[in-house]
């Protein structure tokens, strides 16, 4: 490419150089030209002469008239007027023609020479034959004036040859100087052809060394290549070149070969695929090829034949190179044997292959537990619709999910944790329990098969779970009922120990001191042994009714009631068995009707107002209000007593608990907790406010009987 | 070139020919005389010379061409006779012709011009030639063939107002 532009650089710079040479030299020629020209018509001195001539006629003209005026007679012809005139006329019409006239015209006399030609054109019918004298006068005159103007111009015509003479040596010396110039161009053009061309000579005879060297160079390895055998042939297929390697391949001396057609030096050319391709080769179309023959002594041979296009001298020729590669050709052919052997095991492998998958995905189709595969980047591979099925999944995900979105759409069901979200590959291994939606539960369980494919089985454990929850319960119960039992055997066997000492006490001292005993002594320790059996009867009855309650064999039988007529009586019981305790009202005149089981209420106010006179010491004041609030009536037993700690005021109902404020003081914890439970049976509820050794506020509730009473209280 | 040489060679042999026998006599002019032929001339009909009227002149071989007149730059169709021509009727052997007309103009023309076969023109554009026309006889070359012909040198050959020849050897 680049030889190519340098040889396209150098024919423009010869073109160029041949252009300027033609140039030059056609400029010196037109110069040249111009100058032979411009001296053709160089005529300055014809010119003078055409009006000197003309001057002189004039003057003969008008000697002539001037001898016709004078009456003389003519003896010769050439003397007349008439033919003077002729002459005249003629030398006029010259003067009056083409250059000449230009040159009359550049003088400024064109007009009156015209003029004075057609006055003697006038005159020639006067002249003929006889001349009267006077207008020979007349016309003498007139001619002479005319040769006087004909010297006035032939001096102005002079002049002005003078002026032209002196531009056309400035003009001459113009060309002289461009010519000159012209020449060096010629001169300086040339001499770079010259150069140009002696270098080209010098170039093509070394061109030719070069060619004449390489020519021997390719001889000497065409036939010095033996294992390779190279044939050269024209477009006619008529070989040209026959190598030593050609011998060796086919068995055929070059002189056998050189100058004879391609397909009878052997039938391997002659094969059409072959010659199809040796005529390609000519045509500038290159191909190679592998054919396989058999050799003279019968065996397998492979020759690898190479047809290439080759341009030579401007003749279209094709080269062929040979090789033997039988070794190569049968190395592959047993290849090509294993490879199909292979191809079918492998075949025959993939099909056992795939119907174990298929037996594999019909067993997981067909289990009932959801199973999906996913490869190590958490791509799905594989999801059985019981997978599809899933609440999360299937409101969440979509064909294309991977483990990632998959773990992330059951972040949000119960038993999840933050594994789920933060999922990424690699993958950890995780097994979680997840309520999917409500009472059905899954287990979700993530495992890695050789750390490449990753499974997940979504088990349902919804059955699993009930039972668990319900031996949950059950045991929970089953805490309970040993926990009231311990308690309740804490509890009788500190309160009834005490009485139960009392009695032991009073019966020992009895029969001790027998019948030293004073009455009032008998009657003091009597009193204290019924005292005793009274508490006792009351912790049975407070315990029974506790089994009844937990039985649920207390019936309710609700009836209408004055709920101020029933505290203030149940208070006057308490105020005689309670002859200390200061108890104050704070009751509405007009009767308070609710609709309750007064037996069972009668124990809830018993109990709280015990309860207030018990824990306030030895001077207890109890106060005890009763008012409406919309359909409900209220009554409060406040106590000014020991209080219970604001930490155990949740605990204060429970069966059994009794604050620790309370110690010292006689009392089974069941009180309250039945007293709560009954105004639970009625729809109503004990609150409790206190403060410790500040006092207690108890507060039940019962439901209006009727509802006149209830609006007039709103 | 060397054909119009080799043509204008064969012409004054035949021309030399000719003139041997040309001795049929000259009867005299009984016209007005157009043109007089004097010296070397072997044919006259007055003493020493030959002279033509018009009627003798339109005798011989009539012959026409069409020329550029370099005076004016027209061109004409010329008709008159050939004055190879008028010189074989007279005999005429000589180097030189030396031509002079009625305005004593005067020019040698050398006898190898006759190889161009010049005209005596009597006529311009179907019009007779008088006096006042450059008349009544005008030697035409055929410049407008010859390229060898445009030059000053040959344009002075062309004699207007012609009447005079005279054959001269060296």
């Amino acid at each position: 490419m680049k030889i190519n532009l340098n040889n396209y650089k150098a024919a423009l710079v010869t073109f160029a150089a041949i252009a300027l040479l033609a140039l030059s030299l056609t400029f010196t020629v037109w110069r040249l030209l111009n100058v032979e020209e411009d001296l053709r018509r160089e005529e300055t001195h014809a010119n003078l002469w055409q009006i000197s001539q003309t001057q002189f006629e004039a003057s003969i003209l008008a000697e002539s008239l001037a001898r016709a005026a004078a009456g003389e007679i003519f003896a010769d012809r050439e003397q007349t007027p008439e033919f003077r005139l002729a002459i005249l006329t003629s030398r006029m019409a010259i003067l009056l023609d083409g250059l000449q006239s230009q040159v009359i015209e550049k003088v400024g006399a064109l007009g009156s020479l015209k003029e004075a030609y057609l006055q003697l054109t006038y005159a020639e019918p006067l002249l003929k034959d006889r001349v009267d004298p006077q207008t020979a006068r007349l016309l003498r005159v007139q001619v002479r004036d005319l040769a006087y103007q004909l010297r006035e111009i032939a001096n102005k015509v002079m002049l002005l040859n003078h002026g032209e003479m002196s531009d056309k040596r400035s003009m001459y010396l113009r060309y002289v100087f461009e010519s000159f110039a012209f020449i060096v161009g010629i001169a300086m053009s040339t001499a770079f052809l010259l150069v140009r061309l002696f270098k080209g000579m010098q170039e093509a005879s070394q061109a030719r060394q070069l060619l004449r060297q390489e020519q021997q160079l390719s001889d000497l390895v065409i036939n010095n290549i033996s294992n390779q055998g190279i044939v050269m042939f024209d477009a006619e297929l008529r070989c040209l070149l026959w190598n030593p390697g050609m011998e060796d391949l086919l068995n055929i001396k070059p002189d056998q070969a050189v100058g004879q057609h391609m397909s009878d030096i052997d039938p391997i050319f002659a094969q059409e695929g072959v010659i199809g391709s040796l005529v390609r080769a000519t045509e500038g179309v290159s191909s190679i090829f592998e054919k396989e023959t058999s050799s003279s002594d019968g065996q397998e041979q492979c020759l690898e034949i190479n047809c290439l296009p080759v341009s030579m001298a401007e003749r279209k020729l094709g080269i062929a190179f040979m090789r033997d590669v039988t070794e190569q050709w049968l190395a592959r052919k047993q290849a090509e044997r294993q490879n199909f052997d292979l191809e079918i095991k492998v075949l025959q492998r993939t099909a056992a292959l795939r119907q174990a998958e298929r037996r594999l995905i019909a067993a997981i189709k067909s289990a009932s537990e959801g199973f999906a595969a996913f490869d190590w980047t958490g791509k799905l591979l594989f999801a059985n619709e019981q997978i599809w099925a899933a609440a999360p999944v299937s409101l969440w995900c979509s064909e294309e999910m991977d483990l990632t979105s998959f773990l992330r759409c059951f972040a949000m069901c119960e038993g999840a944790d933050i594994r789920l979200v933060n999922a990424v590959s690699p993958f950890e291994e995780i097994e979680l329990d997840l309520m999917l939606k409500k009472d059905t539960w899954a287990r979700l369980s993530l495992t890695k098969a050789d750390g490449a494919t990753i499974f997940v089985r979504l088990t349902d454990i919804s059955g699993y779970k009930q039972v668990a929850r319900a031996l949950e319960s059950a045991l929970d119960r089953e805490r309970e009922t040993t926990n009231a039992y311990r308690s309740f055997v804490s509890m009788v066997s500190h309160q009834f120990r005490t009485p139960l000492a009392i009695l032991d006490s009073s019966a020992q001292r009895i029969l001790r001191r027998g019948a030293e005993l004073t009455q009032d002594e008998l009657v003091t320790r009597v009193q204290k042994i019924r005292n005793a059996g009274t508490r006792l009867t009351r912790l049975v009855e407070s315990v029974l009714n506790a089994a009844k309650l937990d039985a649920g064999t207390i019936e309710v039988n609700p009836a209408s009631y004055n709920l101020v007529e029933l505290v203030v009586d149940i208070c006057e019981r308490q105020r005689e068995v309670s002859v200390h305790a200061d108890i104050r009202f704070d009751v509405p005149d007009t009767p308070v009707m609710v609709y309750c089981d007064g037996m069972l209420i009668e124990q809830v106010v018993v109990n709280l107002l015990s309860n207030a006179i018990k824990y306030s010491g030895s001077t207890p004041v109890v106060e005890v209000k009763i008012w409406m609030e919309g359909s409900r009536a209220l009554c409060s037993i406040r106590d000014w007593g020991i209080g219970i700690p604001a930490d155990e005021l949740p605990k204060i109902f429970d069966r059994f608990y009794r604050a620790r404020t309370a110690s010292g003081i006689a009392g089974t914890g069941i009180g309250l907790n039945f007293a709560q439970r009954i105004m639970h049976l009625h729809g109503g509820e004990i609150h409790v406010e206190s403060y410790e050794a500040a006092g207690s506020l108890f507060t039940f509730d019962l439901p209006i009987a009727n509802a006149e009473q209830a609006q007039q209280a709103a | 070139m060397l054909r119009v040489t080799f043509l204008a060679t064969v012409v004054a042999l035949l021309g030399g020919l000719t003139s041997s026998y040309a001795v049929e006599p000259l009867p005299p002019a009984k016209g007005e005389i157009l043109l007089t032929v004097m010296g070397e001339i072997d044919v006259t009909n007055a003493p020493g010379r030959a002279e033509f009227d018009r009627a003798m002149l339109e005798t011989l071989e009539r012959k026409s061409l069409t020329a550029t007149f370099v005076m004016s730059g027209k061109t004409h169709r010329f008709e008159g006779v050939s004055l190879r021509a008028v010189l074989d009727r007279v005999g005429a052997r000589g180097m030189t012709i030396h031509a002079s007309a009625w305005n004593d103009y005067k020019v040698d023309i050398p006898w190898d011009d006759l190889k161009y076969d010049p005209l005596l023109a009597m006529a311009a554009d179907g019009q007779m030639l008088t006096l006042r026309d450059k008349g009544p006889l005008w030697i035409v070359y055929p410049r407008d063939d010859y390229s060898a012909l445009r030059n000053d040198l040959h344009d002075s050959r062309w004699v207007w107002q012609l009447n005079r020849l005279r054959i001269e050897r060296p």
